[in-house]
């Protein structure tokens, strides 16, 4: 045992597989020493010893924890000898090492400093007063930035991806896959079926481990942009244990294969940014290579099948499931079947209504639930008292860079953008990955990998949770968390004049926070349907340059 | 709450907010207004307000959103101190009158009195520079030549001073929110009796022989005694199609808008034909020619200090200008048809001296002499140098 949350070693075996119990490593955050298991990430053994947050929110100065993966975090954290734009990222890419030493991203005392705009009113003395110039930060030294080719440029190292990658492969091209995290096979672990007559998480690293046999593949590499003339423009972390050091890598290739994947996405409800509300995959994740709980005794909310498969997960593991609460009507299907046969109590058409969270101890103390039609004793409110609550919002595709881009097949860029399932993923991927390879007219010379999987049911309306806020409890259900964007505050904005999509963007600062609206998903552009504005706000940045590395990319395009 | 309306609150306590009509799909069949102003950004929201004040029945059509322009937003500064002396002369209260309209406005708009510099980039420059700063000085506007120190102490990005040149200072200018300033403008213009309605874009001009007697939004006549255009790209396409000219030229720039949390800016700069402002929030935009990556490579050789900042947007934006250099307000060659057109790199500033004028002259009130060389009907033969398309 390291902490709390850490499932007993008498759990099954599957819960765990990146650990190993037998090697205990020290490290330091915030200040305070802390320890974890060798193959745990910084945020796997900050949640196994129950220090459920360490993060503040940019403006509200509200605690923030783990909530979602990798490029959708919200509560970044920087390594102590770090600095620079891209020195923050998720708990969940730092590997933990004896002697590691990490900070959160923004402290809350930190952020309820900048809220109050003292820095204003000193540049505003600054100007009348004979006062000392401001502190400039260091100029740092102009990052690298380097030029390749290749035939079939694949982003993103998930199943769809590495599918991609061997169809090209197989065609006879020379393949470069970017991948924006450390490590390769993004959630096929998180899913079970079979892939050639493997588990989905063998399969990947094996794949992986054939890429990175001819070094096509490049973990810590984040695509910012498609380029009209079709080259990819990514930021690339060179050392993982310094990554706030970035350089710019721009590859030009025959064919683009865009494999960004799914996200998850969040529901809105009242205080839904609570540390230990947590997205379904995340806590999947944590389960299944770390074997950290999510609490004791856990909710489940979903729309989709997503939320059955972590319940079913977490009931294996010991952790009591009170409810699974599915917004959708009738569901059917075999997650849902399995989970009744395992027990886990189920409650259809019903929607999460409010978490109430503990600042002392920092943790959820009850989860309230209602019928989703039906009003006052006919919507049956009841509350759970729990410690953690488990979302599942369904699954909106990574598709901004292809959005952004604004190009197609015709011009090379191929989209591997398939359901949320792993037979849905590889046949997306494999398909991507062949018609680039005709596009550049090769042929495959294999078939895709065999699939054994079960599709997912439909997703349940978004608008089951959107649509009932209350205005109490618009106030706190954030619809773009990183930047600190309510519900409300979407309305207010409406209601001062900014009804078109842009400029209600801007007025209330979409995607400005520390993760770009990547975690919200495509959340937002719900909100504003419901809340009455025109149009579709813009999607999510895939990742934000620095004037630096802008500046860089231009010296880059003048050799 | 989000940083740009606490910027706001700061400086005034916000009003509960007015709802008002901007989208409403009823518009009479009959529709029949005194003035139909085209455009959506301050400058047509400005003159409409202004119009429906006077007492006349105005309609809005903003072909997109009610908001701050892009050309209007690239640069949100209002000044006095141009280099263009005819442009000076006319907009040299502009900062102080724009102080005195927010104070009347129904919203708080956020303003910051950050001051201009405008620098010098070879030593013709730097003349005329000084030619400016003397006009300036004649003409009762509040702006100087700083030497080079002076600059590196107004403006600490800009670095020690040592590959300066001199800049021509102007303390009085200042930076607002273009966004917050066209929601205030469409408040009191709709609360002054103003039809405003939001992505509603004019097909055609109606006209009658020459004169324009009202606009086509498709199959729907919306008859009007006078026709404002006071957004460049739909008066080209309106007056261009209808096989009249224009005389503007077009440049095509690039905003970026670098996330709050760099260092400070001091006053909004101007250097050869980058623009730099910082908003109350802390928001840097920089406008520049098209190509994000250059832009920001010359801002990173002017300001080393930037280059750790994040760029959270990029946005192209088209300008026009008139061909001789000047924008075109008052009434032009066609009857009933009356410009603000062609304000290039600087569009916020001129916006309400300019909507200033168009009304005084569609009610006949007194207008300011230094806005006739403005005029869309001055010298003629100007029209025969645009090329033909």
């Amino acid at each position: 045992m390291s902490g709390p949350y850490r499932l007993p070693a008498s759990a099954d075996r599957r819960f765990g597989a990146a650990i190993d119990r037998d090697e205990p490593v020290g490290f330091r955050f915030a200040g305070r020493s802390c320890s974890g298991f060798y193959g745990d990430t910084l945020a796997s053994a900050l949640l196994a010893g129950a220090a459920p947050r360490w993060g503040a929110s940019p403006l509200l100065g509200r605690p923030r924890a783990l909530a979602a993966l990798g490029l959708e975090d919200i509560a970044l954290v920087a390594l102590e000898d770090d600095s620079g734009a891209w020195a923050g990222v998720s708990g969940d890419e730092i590997a933990i090492r004896e002697g590691l030493a990490a900070r959160p991203l923004r402290s809350a005392a930190e952020a309820s400093f900048g809220r109050l705009a003292p820095r204003l009113a000193l540049e505003r003395l600054r100007r009348v007063l004979p006062l000392p110039a401001p502190r400039l930060p260091p100029t740092e030294p102009s990052p690298d930035a380097r030029r390749e080719t290749c035939d079939v440029v694949v982003v993103g190292a998930g199943l769809a991806g590495l599918a991609a990658a061997a169809a090209a492969r197989a065609a006879g091209l020379s393949v470069v896959v970017l991948e924006a995290s450390f490590r390769a096979g993004g959630a096929a672990d998180l899913f079970d079926g079979r892939i050639d007559g493997r588990a989905p998480g063998q399969w990947a690293t094996r794949q992986a481990a054939a890429l990175a046999d001819r070094s096509a593949l490049t973990l810590g590499a984040t695509a910012i942009a498609v380029e009209a003339d079709g080259s990819v423009v990514a930021v690339e972390r060179v050392d993982p244990r310094k990554p706030g050091r970035v350089a710019v890598r721009v590859v030009s290739a025959g064919a683009v294969v865009l494999a960004t994947g799914v996200r998850e996405r969040p529901l809105a409800f009242r205080d839904n940014d609570r540390p230990g509300v947590m997205n379904s995959l995340a806590v999947r994740a944590l389960l299944r290579r770390h074997a950290v709980a999510p609490g004791e005794s856990v909710v489940v909310a979903t729309l989709s099948d997503d939320g059955y498969r972590t319940a079913i997960d977490l009931s294996e593991a010991g952790v009591s499931v009170k409810m699974v609460i599915d917004a959708r009507e009738d569901p059917q299907g075999p997650a849902i079947d399995l989970a009744k046969a395992m027990g886990v109590p189920l409650s259809f058409a019903s929607v999460v209504t409010g978490v109430d969270y503990d600042e002392q101890d920092s943790h959820v103390v009850a989860v309230h639930a209602a019928n989703r039609f039906g009003e006052g004793a006919a919507s049956a409110a009841r509350s759970f008292t729990v410690d953690g609550l488990v979302v599942s919002g369904g699954f909106a595709p990574r598709d901004e860079l292809l959005a952004r881009s604004g190009l197609g097949p015709d011009e090379g860029l191929f989209s591997a953008q398939g359901g949320s399932g792993v037979g849905d993923a590889i046949a997306a991927g494999w398909a991507a990955g062949s018609a680039a390879a005709r596009h550049l007219f090769a042929e495959p010379t294999r078939d895709a990998p065999v699939v054994e999987a079960v599709r997912d049911e439909p997703d349940g309306p978004v608008a089951a949770y959107l649509g009932r806020l209350t205005a109490e409890d618009a106030a706190s259900a954030f619809v773009d968390f990183g930047a600190d964007i309510t519900a409300a505050d979407i309305a207010e904005a409406i209601g001062q004049g900014a009804d078109g999509p842009q400029a209600l963007s801007r007025r209330i600062g979409l995607g400005l926070g520390g993760d770009a609206g990547r975690f919200s998903a495509d959340l937002p552009s719900h909100a504003f349907a419901a809340a009455g504005a025109r149009g579709a706000p813009p999607p999510p940045s895939p990742g934000r340059p620095t004037l630096g590395l802008m500046a860089a990319r231009a010296s880059l395009r003048e050799d | 709450m989000f940083r740009r309306a606490l910027s706001s609150a700061l400086l005034r306590p916000s009003r509960p907010a007015q709802g008002r009509p901007t989208h409403p799909d009823r518009l009479a069949s009959d529709a029949a207004y005194d003035v139909v102003v085209v455009g959506g950004g301050v400058r047509a929201l400005a003159i409409a307000r202004a119009c429906a004040n006077e007492g006349a029945a105005v309609a809005l059509f903003a072909p997109d959103e009610i908001a701050g322009s892009p050309d209007e937003r690239a640069w949100p500064v209002v000044r006095a101190a141009h280099r263009d002396r005819l442009r000076m002369l006319c907009e040299v209260r502009a900062p102080k009158r724009a102080r005195n309209l927010l104070r009347r406005l129904p919203s708080p708009v956020a303003l910051d009195a950050t001051g201009c510099l405008t620098l010098s980039v070879s030593a013709s420059d730097s003349e005329a520079l000084g030619a400016a700063a003397a006009a300036a000085k004649a003409a009762g506007v509040a702006a100087w030549m700083v030497p080079p120190l002076e600059v590196a102490a107004l403006s600490p990005p800009l670095g020690s001073g040592a590959g300066l040149a001199v800049a021509l200072y102007e303390p009085g200018a200042v930076t607002l929110d273009a966004d917050a300033l066209a929601f205030a403008l469409a408040d009191a213009a709709a609360a002054a009796g103003a039809a405003l309605f939001a992505a509603t874009p004019v097909t055609r001009l109606e006209r009658n022989g020459a004169e324009v007697v009202g606009v086509r939004l498709g199959d729907r006549l919306v008859s009007a005694r006078s026709v404002v255009l006071a957004d460049d790209f739909a008066a080209i396409r309106l007056v261009r199609e209808g096989k009249g000219r224009l005389s503007l030229k077009r440049e095509e720039r690039q905003t970026l808008a670098v996330e709050a949390g760099g260092p400070a800016l001091g006053p909004a700069l101007v250097i050869d034909d980058l623009t730099l402002s910082r908003d109350i929030s802390g928001v840097l935009t920089v406008s520049g020619p098209l190509g994000g990556d250059s832009l920001a490579r010359r801002l990173v050789d002017v300001a080393p200090s930037l280059a750790g900042s994040v760029v959270t947007g990029e946005e192209p934006v088209t300008t026009w200008t008139g061909i001789d250099g000047a924008a075109q307000i008052g009434a032009a060659e066609i009857p009933g048809l009356w410009l603000a057109l062609g304000f290039g790199r600087d569009a916020l500033s001129g916006a309400v001296p300019a909507a200033r004028h168009v009304v005084a002259l569609l009610f006949g009130l007194a207008t300011d002499p230094a806005m006739a060389p403005f005029a869309p009907t001055r010298r003629p033969h100007l029209r025969e140098r645009e090329p033909a398309r």
